[in-house]
C-alpha cells in the first residue's frame, strides 16, 4: 500500500496513518454487514487488473500457450519452488479457513443458507482466479526478466508502456494490500478471540469485545511499524510469508477434512468420497510442493 | 512490576487451560489418523525451521 501510494507522492507514514484510521472506522461501527459491504466495494476495485491487461496489449496467443502448457523456465530449482509456493500462498492460505468460518458465524448464516454460502464461495473463488490470471498477464507481459525490488517498481515499469496501465496497477496494488490487511487482521482477531473465549464479533461494540478490537488494532499497528522500518526487505518478507502460509496450509486443511468427515458434526453434509479425493489431492500437492522446496533448499543440486 | 508479572501469569494460565480443554479430540480418530497427524506435525516443524533458516540467510544477504 505504501509503495503503491508512494508513486502518487504520498509519504509512507501518511499512508500507514490514513489506512489504519480507515480500517479502524470499518470495524468499530459494530455491524458485520457494513464491514462486508465496504470490503466488497474494495473487492470490485480489484477487477481493475482486467482492463490493465488489455492496455499492455500482450500477445494473447502466447498468453494462452504459456498459460495452458506448464513449463518451468530454468528447471525445477529452489527459486522455482519458492515462487510456486508464494503464488499458492497468495491465493489460498490457512487464515482464509479461519476467516470463512468466523465470517459465517458473524453473518448468522443458518442451515437453510448453505446453498447461498456455497454460491458465495464459488463466485469468490472464480473472481479470485480471474483477477490472479490478469494480474499475472499484466506483470509477465511487461516485467518478465526485470528484477523488481518493490511492488511500486512494477507499476513504475509499466508507465512507459501505458500510463493508464501503470496507474491501474498501482491502484490495484493498494487495493490488494488494503484487502489483505483488513482480512488477515480480522481473521487473526477472530481466531485469537475464539481460542481465548473472548467476545469476538464485528457485531459487538468496542466496549463489549475490547480484546477482539485490541488484537485487531495491535495487528494493524505492528504491520505499520514493519512497513516503516527503513530499508526493510518488504518484498522478501511478503514472499516468505506467502511460502509459510503454503507450508502451514496442509495442517489447517487436514483438520478441516477430519471435521468434514465427522458424521456426528456434519450429518447429511458429511464429505462424499469424491470430495475427499479432491481434498486430499490438494493436501498432497501442497506437501509435495513444500517438500520440493525444502529439498532444493537443503540440496540445491539434487535435481541436476 | 507485579502487575506485569501477574499479566504474564494470567496469560500462561489461560494457555494452560486452553490446552487442557482441547487435550482430548472432540472427533473420533483412528490410530492411523492420530499417527498421520503426529507425522504431519513433525514435518511442519521441520519445514518451519528450514523456512526460518532460509529467510534469515536471504535477509542477511540483502541488508547492507
Amino acid at each position: 500500500m505504501t509503495a503503491a501510494l508512494g508513486i502518487f507522492g504520498f509519504p509512507h507514514w501518511a499512508t500507514v496513518l490514513i489506512v489504519t484510521i480507515l480500517m479502524g472506522f470499518m470495524v468499530i461501527q459494530g455491524r458485520y454487514w457494513t464491514w462486508e459491504k465496504i470490503a466488497l466495494a474494495f473487492c470490485i476495485i480489484n477487477l481493475i487488473y482486467i482492463p490493465a491487461a488489455f492496455l499492455v496489449n500482450p500477445n494473447w496467443g502466447e498468453v494462452l500457450r504459456i498459460g495452458l502448457v506448464p513449463h518451468f523456465p530454468g528447471g525445477l530449482t529452489g527459486t522455482m519452488f519458492f515462487f510456486l509456493m508464494a503464488n499458492v500462498g497468495t491465493t489460498i492460505a490457512p487464515w482464509m479457513v479461519f476467516f470463512q468460518q468466523s465470517a459465517v458465524v458473524d453473518k448468522n448464516l443458518k442451515e437453510k443458507d448453505i446453498p447461498w454460502g456455497q454460491l458465495d464461495t464459488a463466485i469468490g473463488a472464480f473472481f479470485t482466479v480471474l483477477v490472479a490470471i490478469f494480474c499475472i498477464v499484466v506483470t509477465a507481459a511487461v516485467l518478465y526478466g526485470v528484477n523488481i525490488q518493490s511492488a511500486a517498481e512494477a507499476a513504475v515499469a509499466l508507465m512507459p508502456f501505458s500510463k493508464y496501465a501503470g496507474t491501474l496497477l498501482a491502484i490495484g496494488l493498494f487495493d490488494a494490500g488494503f484487502l489483505g490487511a483488513i482480512c488477515i487482521s480480522l481473521s487473526s482477531s477472530w481466531a485469537v478471540g475464539e481460542v481465548f473465549g473472548w467476545a469476538h464479533s464485528l457485531n459487538n461494540k468496542v466496549k463489549e469485545a475490547p480484546w477482539f478490537y485490541a488484537v485487531y488494532f495491535g495487528m494493524l499497528v505492528s504491520a505499520g511499524i514493519v512497513v516503516l522500518i527503513p530499508g526493510a526487505p518488504l518484498v522478501t518478507i511478503t514472499l516468505f510469508i506467502q511460502v509459510a502460509a503454503t507450508t502451514l496450509l496442509p495442517a489447517a486443511l487436514v483438520f478441516l477434512i477430519l471435521l468434514l468427515n465427522s458424521e456426528e458434526l456434519m450429518g447429511k453434509y458429511k464429505n462424499s468420497r469424491i470430495q475427499n479425493v479432491i481434498n486430499f489431492t490438494i493436501v498432497i500437492a501442497l506437501i509435495l510442493l513444500a517438500t520440493g522446496y525444502s529439498l532444493t533448499t537443503l540440496f540445491p543440486n539434487w535435481l541436476h | 512490576m507485579d502487575n506485569i508479572l501477574n499479566g504474564f501469569r494470567d496469560f500462561f494460565q489461560a494457555i494452560r487451560e486452553i490446552n487442557q480443554k482441547y487435550k482430548t479430540p472432540r472427533i473420533k480418530t483412528t490410530r492411523m489418523v492420530s499417527l498421520s497427524l503426529l507425522l504431519l506435525r513433525i514435518y511442519l516443524i521441520v519445514m518451519l525451521v528450514l523456512l526460518a533458516y532460509s529467510f534469515i540467510s536471504t535477509v542477511i544477504h540483502q541488508v547492507p
